[in-house]
């Protein structure tokens, strides 16, 4: 009688097992993200250098600005995360300098 | 006195054993006419029991392809990057179940990783940040019986301006369908 009754329990036991392993209400799936921050410098002129901007994310850097007839010059340099900047020397001329001529040459150099 | 009481135990032990035969072969013609029946019919009977689970799967179609930082619009913050080119599947038999996603490790600061899922059967909550999801967020919610299959899983990786260069480093991100 004994035996019976464990085996009956027994038989309880893996039934409820199974059943906790069958009725699936949730179920996962992963991912791996891979992600990198490369050095970014940016430099833009806006209406007619009435505003320059930039970005960037490096320590300190430089902007050198060239014109095409050399009288123009101004070395700066400006604090990581300035994002606005103006060029005293560059917007006193600004009336001497047309956007649109090509013959203003920006660089952003480190 | 010992010799009557011998004889009366031997005639019960007689008699217990003739009803225990005689009930063997009843037992045994009985068995062996049904045999003849049912041999005879050609009829043979099973009990099927059938019942279905709950079932709950959610697959994803591979890893996105690394997102990698590279430019900026000037003024700007550094220009994010996205990837669409993995996929989910799900099937499950239960009612106004959701999908969760969360991360293993918190994103470096300044930088933002947001997750999108679409759905067919449930209601995408749009971009969701899972910078911080170290608790489950949730990315669709009431999703209904059945199947969605191939939906796409869409990443946006941004940073701010002044964020530093950041070696190439990995997250786990986890989807969880459940109810």
């Amino acid at each position: 009688m004994n035996s019976l009754f464990r085996s009956i329990i027994a038989g309880g036991l893996i039934l409820l097992g199974g059943t906790s392993v069958m009725a699936q209400e949730s179920s996962r799936a992963a991912q791996v993200v891979s992600f990198a921050v490369h050095r970014v410098d940016a430099f833009s002129l806006q209406d007619r250098l009435v505003q320059r901007e930039t970005a960037t994310n490096s320590p300190a850097m430089k902007i050198t600005v060239r014109v095409s007839d050399e009288s123009l010059k101004s070395d700066t340099f400006i604090p990581a995360g300035n994002a606005h900047m103006d060029l005293a020397l560059v917007r006193s001329r600004e009336s001497d300098i047309t956007f649109k001529s090509k013959s203003l040459l920006l660089t952003i150099t480190d | 006195m010992a010799l009557e009481f011998h004889m009366d135990f031997m005639f019960i032990t007689v008699t217990t054993m003739i009803k225990r035969i005689f009930r063997g072969v009843l037992f045994t013609a009985v068995l062996a006419a049904g045999v003849q029946f049912v041999h005879a019919q050609g009829v043979a009977t099973q009990s099927l029991t059938l019942q279905v689970q709950p079932v709950t799967k959610i697959a994803v179609s591979g890893n996105p392809n690394a997102l990698i930082i590279t430019d900026a619009v000037a003024g700007s913050d550094l220009t994010s990057v996205s990837d669409n080119s993995t996929s989910y599947s799900i099937t499950t038999n239960t009612d106004n179940m959701k999908i969760v996603a969360s991360i293993n490790a918190a994103m470096p600061a300044g930088t933002r990783l947001m997750l999108q899922l679409g759905s067919n059967r449930g209601t995408s909550l749009g971009s969701m940040d899972i910078s911080n999801a170290l608790s489950p967020v949730d990315l669709v919610t009431g999703i209904g019986k059945g199947s969605d299959q191939s939906q796409t899983i869409s990443y946006v990786f941004g940073a701010n301006a002044d964020i530093p260069s950041i070696p190439s480093d990995s997250r786990v991100i986890t989807l969880t369908l459940s109810n």
